[in-house]
């Protein structure tokens, strides 16, 4: 597993410099790589089914606790396979549909890290790493939203979903972290074997809503569903396989994952449920009148992962549909997706009344499409039909009519969806429908093979069952007894109301051009405008933006506030806050003075003298009119500093200021030619303010000079270096020591700066030279 | 001598304060450098007074006989007054750049960032705006 | 800034550079026995280039130095970094002073360690770093 996951991390790092040499070829590799992937995660079937579960582990942050641990259940294999398998299909799918793009480098590195990513996602077994990982494919998603960075609209809606999917990972983050606490472990398999407490703690409870959060932004449920409609900015591959095979599924796997722990507690089953029915049916609702395909698509997989939370709310008896559906929704509507964007890409149009007669103009098109609306649509013998009526079985026996009723609604939604696919292959055909040259192999494959495999994944029970036999045992926690699996029920009640729905949502799909009007007329076709109407008033959307509005606002407030542009402001405000912080922290120190003063060094003349020498030009400096009379002044410090620094036992520092001096005052009389005149340009009351406030800087800092010295800390760090220095260091000279051994690192960091410093001016002199000429 | 130290430090500070609180953009390089010889001083004395004693091992010992003054701060203070240096430059040269395409030594002037076209023209060149000229300076060598 | 064309100067320049330079060799080398070191030796060097850039001009000060003064603050820099990698080569933390005795005529022996290595960075960057902003400046 830490193979396959370094080989897609590997390809990642390396398809900048792979695609730009491969170009197209690229894609084979990538669809190859993520091919053999998916072999070997096939060939670990028979060995989870068996009930025995890979680990691997790498100490990460020992100290922490914290392990690079991956585990191989029924569930993680299921999204394993999903995540690498429909990986292939995309990455050939890319071949064609982004042929000759320009960033085609960058597009790969994105997915591919998206991939290797959501594949660690769904192995880690630490929660920790499943955080990293988790945030990690929220990253991706954004570059991958925003590819067409051009477009300002593509910008906007990458950080939206970004912004929603990462604030609700913080809240994971929280949630998760509280959990470990409480269970006392950060390994999953160990949380889960644990179960939950009884009755639950106040924690555990904070910890699932957060948890919940978590997973409902990254889900897209209601109301955080808007971002993923507004991610159709996304080049059409990328809504196939982030937003609807995989990435939009890692929260429903949290969830599934932490059944066993949190399974029990009193608020699991109302919360996903209501949560679960809300969104499969603001989903489909919305979903109908789009006139956009991908949007289209987008509302429909929001209604199909609120009936996957839905089927989790349920409890045990919904795992066996929940684990069905999952699986042949990541196949049609991955499949779905990729068919839209190859009609997108041959007809350059992507609206449901733009488009017709792709049945006799482009029959091998119009042939994938096909096969995956059977499937989308339920219709036997596919595997669509398999999901769909082991979840209509358990509503029709077990579910209240409460619970039922909007369960139906929502799948006559999906279910129309899935027939309006047919109106770009049936319908008339509208006039000037030019079809394009495309890369038909790389295109159709997809669809192709995903409506295939769902298509026979309804005559090859057998190792279906055996898979989902695996997941509900991991979901459970326990082993299941065997699962029941047939596609031929009989006349049933079930089948009864599956025909019912196939029939309704046809008759809404043939009046569909009569709902799309109305869904104009109440503004929930177009992405949400700056000044909503209709429903779009009332779009949860809303929220985020004015929340958006509100951070903008404040950062405008603020900037003006604290960046207004006056130096003087700035270090104003740091002195006095140093003031303070000087203030608090002697006087909170529990420091004294010490009743004897310790003794003080003797006043010498010569040192007063060269104290004396600096006060005057300090003030001199101060003083002067002249350019040239403050340069000497600093001449004259300096000088005087270092012989201050000679005599008291400092011979380094008293060279160092003397050289450095004197480049100083080099430099300045260079520089000072070409700089404007010495001018005096405050009014008189300012200068009297600041000198107060200079003057009470001076008397605070001269006071801390002094308390410094009686405060003296009796152990210290210089000791040992002076005892070390010959012994250790081989060295005589303890400041050298330090600088090249002892504390080689800081002076590392320090000539490095130096370095900076110096790029810096050259750039910016360089700047000039430039205009000049 | 501490208590000379003392008001030395205090006044190195006060005075670069009320440099750095000067409109005159040349003052604030003077500033700087009074600013980082106080820094320096208040470090140094801070390690202890001792006079005459440099921190080295004799010849005939294997490391420093007391009293001897302390050597951490010399060596923090040796990279301290090597990078004021570099700082001062870099600082100089980013009053002369300002200078020179804003035609101002008045910090009050400086308050935006983006008003290169709004203030009248150097008299002795034109404005240019920093990205064009950046391409140009190749060919200027 | 075009060179003041005084004879004096240019005399005293020509003797007194090469000694200059001389001599921050010399305070490198005794760093770690004497007050010198990497900083100020390199501060003397520096100095010594900026005379000539007084005493002759720029263009002969930056022909004598060969290199381009920004190079110098990369192999500086570089150099310092070799060291401590050097160190994590053999196992030692970063930056570990490593030392070998190199045995010479009868009981002497010499001492060569990474930080004198290190400190030659230390000189080379300042060095580097001074005379690119004084080159800068002499050249506006």
């Amino acid at each position: 597993m830490g193979v396959s996951l370094a080989l897609l991390g590997l390809l990642a790092f390396a398809a900048p410099w792979l695609a730009a040499r491969l170009q197209q070829r690229f894609g084979y590799l990538a669809a190859l790589v993520s091919g053999g992937t998916f072999v070997w995660f096939a060939l670990q079937l028979p060995h989870v089914v068996g009930g025995a579960e890979r680990l691997e582990e790498l100490p990460w942050l020992p100290t922490l606790g914290t392990t690079l641990s991956l585990r191989l259940d029924g569930l993680s294999l299921t999204f394993a396979l999903l995540i690498t398998g429909i990986g292939a299909l995309v990455a050939l799918y890319v071949v064609g549909y982004l042929e000759n793009h320009p960033r085609l480098p960058r597009f790969w590195t994105s997915l591919l890290l998206f991939e290797t990513t959501m594949l660690g996602l769904v192995l880690a077994d630490d929660i920790v790493l499943l955080f990293v990982f988790w945030e990690l494919t929220s990253v991706s998603s954004f570059f991958l939203i925003g590819f067409a960075d051009e477009r300002p609209r593509a910008r906007a809606n990458a950080q939206q979903a970004l912004i929603v999917t990462v604030a609700g990972g913080l809240a994971l983050l929280v949630g998760l972290l509280l959990l470990a606490q409480q269970q006392g472990s950060f390994r999953l398999r160990e949380l889960v074997t644990m179960g939950s407490l009884q009755p639950p703690e106040t924690l555990i409870t904070v910890a699932f809503l957060l948890i919940l959060l978590g997973a409902a932004t990254k889900s897209a449920q209601f109301p955080f569903h808007f971002w993923l409609p507004n991610a159709m900015e996304a080049p059409t591959p990328v809504s196939a396989y982030l937003h609807s095979a995989t990435m939009v599924k890692a929260g429903i796997y949290l969830l599934a994952r932490l059944h066993p722990v949190l399974g029990s507690h009193p608020w699991w089953q109302p919360s996903l449920l209501t949560l679960g029915l809300l969104t499969a049916l603001t989903g489909a609702a919305l979903a109908i009148p789009q006139r956009d395909l991908k949007r289209l698509l987008a509302y429909s997989t929001v209604s199909a992962l609120g009936t996957l939370v839905f089927l989790l709310g349920l409890g045990d008896a919904g795992v066996k549909p929940f684990a069905l559906f999952l699986i042949a929704h990541a196949l049609y509507k991955g499949g779905a997706f990729l068919a839209a964007g190859a009609i997108e890409h041959v007809t350059e149009r992507r609206t449901l009344d733009a488009l017709g007669g792709l049945w006799r103009t482009a029959p091998v098109l119009a042939g994938a499409t096909g096969l995956v609306v059977l499937v989308a649509a339920g219709l036997p013998p596919t595997l669509g039909f398999v999901s769909k009526e082991a979840i209509l079985e358990l509503g029709v026996e077990t579910l209240s009519p409460l619970l039922l009723l909007p369960l139906l609604l929502a799948f006559v939604g999906q279910t129309t969806v899935a027939w309006l696919l047919l109106r770009p292959l049936l319908a008339r055909p509208p006039e000037s429908l030019h079809l394009h040259h495309a890369h038909w192999f790389s295109l159709l494959t997809g669809p192709m093979l995903l409506g295939l495999i769902a298509l026979g994944g309804g005559f090859a029970l057998d190792p279906l069952r055996s898979l989902i036999a695996a997941v509900i045992a991991s979901v459970q926690g326990a082993t299941p007894p065997p699962v029941k699996l047939t596609l031929w029920h009989g006349f049933t009640v079930a089948l009864g109301t599956s025909g019912f729905i196939l029939l309704s949502a046809g008759l809404i799909a043939a009046v569909w051009p009569r709902i799309a009007p109305v869904g104009d007329r109440l503004a929930i076709t177009e992405p949400l405008a700056e000044r909503p109407r209709g429903l779009g008033r009332l779009a949860p959307e809303r929220g985020y933006q004015s929340l958006m509005s509100m951070v903008l606002r404040f950062a405008d407030v603020q900037t003006r506030l604290l960046q207004n542009g006056y130096l003087r402001v700035y270090v104003t405000v740091i002195v006095a806050t140093a003031i303070l912080l000087i203030i608090v922290s002697v006087l909170r120190s529990g420091l004294t003075i010490p009743a004897p003063l310790p003794p003080l060094t003797i006043v010498d003349l010569l040192d007063a003298v060269l104290v004396l020498i600096i006060i005057v030009s300090s003030f001199v400096t101060v003083r002067a009119t002249e350019r040239l009379v403050a340069v000497a002044a600093l001449g004259a410090l300096g000088f005087s500093l270092a012989l201050l620094y000679a005599r008291y036992g400092a011979p380094d520092l008293a060279l160092t200021q003397v050289l450095v001096d004197t480049l100083t005052v080099v430099l300045l009389v260079f520089a000072f030619y070409r700089l404007p005149r010495y001018a005096q340009l405050s009014s008189t009351p300012a200068r009297i303010r600041d000198a107060v406030l200079a003057t009470a800087f001076g008397v605070v800092m001269g006071v801390f000079a002094l308390l410094v010295h009686f405060f003296r800390y009796p152990e210290r760090i210089s000791s040992y270096f002076a005892e070390q220095v010959y012994e250790a260091a081989h060295g005589r000279n303890v400041v050298n020591v330090i600088l090249v051994d002892f504390r080689a690192l800081d002076t590392l960091g320090e000539i490095t700066v130096l370095g900076l410093a110096a790029l810096g001016v050259a750039a910016l002199l360089a700047v000039g030279k430039g205009a000049r000429d | 001598m501490e208590f000379l130290f003392a008001i030395m430090i205090g006044t190195l500070y006060g005075c670069s304060l009320y440099l750095l609180l000067r409109r005159s953009i040349v003052k604030l390089a003077i500033g700087l450098i009074l600013l980082g010889n106080g820094a320096n001083l208040l470090i140094f004395s801070a390690g202890g007074l001792v006079r005459g004693r440099p921190p080295l091992v004799p010849e005939d010992a294997t490391s420093v006989p007391a009293p001897y003054a302390d050597p951490l701060p010399q060596a923090l203070i040796l990279t301290a007054i090597v990078i004021s240096f570099g700082v001062l430059v870099f600082a100089v040269a980013l009053i002369y750049r300002t200078y020179r395409a804003l035609a101002t030594d008045d910090l009050d002037d400086l308050t935006a960032t983006d008003r290169l076209g709004e203030v009248p023209e150097a008299a002795h060149q034109p404005v240019v705006p920093v990205g064009v000229s950046a391409s140009n300076s190749q060919d200027g060598r | 800034m075009t060179a003041l064309p005084s004879l004096i100067l240019r005399t005293a320049v020509r003797w007194i550079s090469p000694l200059l330079l001389l001599f921050s060799l010399f305070l490198l080398l005794r760093g770690h026995y004497e007050p010198g070191g990497g900083f100020s030796g390199g501060l003397i060097a520096a100095t010594g280039f900026a005379l000539l850039t007084f005493g002759y001009s720029l263009n002969t000060a930056r022909r004598l130095l060969r290199v381009p003064p920004i190079t110098l603050v990369a192999v500086g820099i570089g150099l310092s970094l070799a060291t401590g990698i050097l160190a994590l080569i053999t196992g030692k933390p970063f930056l570990t002073g490593l030392w070998v005795k190199v045995p010479l005529a009868g009981t002497v022996t010499l001492e060569l360690g990474t930080p004198l290595l290190f400190d030659v960075g230390v000189y080379l960057t300042v060095i580097g770093a001074t005379l690119t902003m004084l080159f800068e400046f002499a050249e506006e």
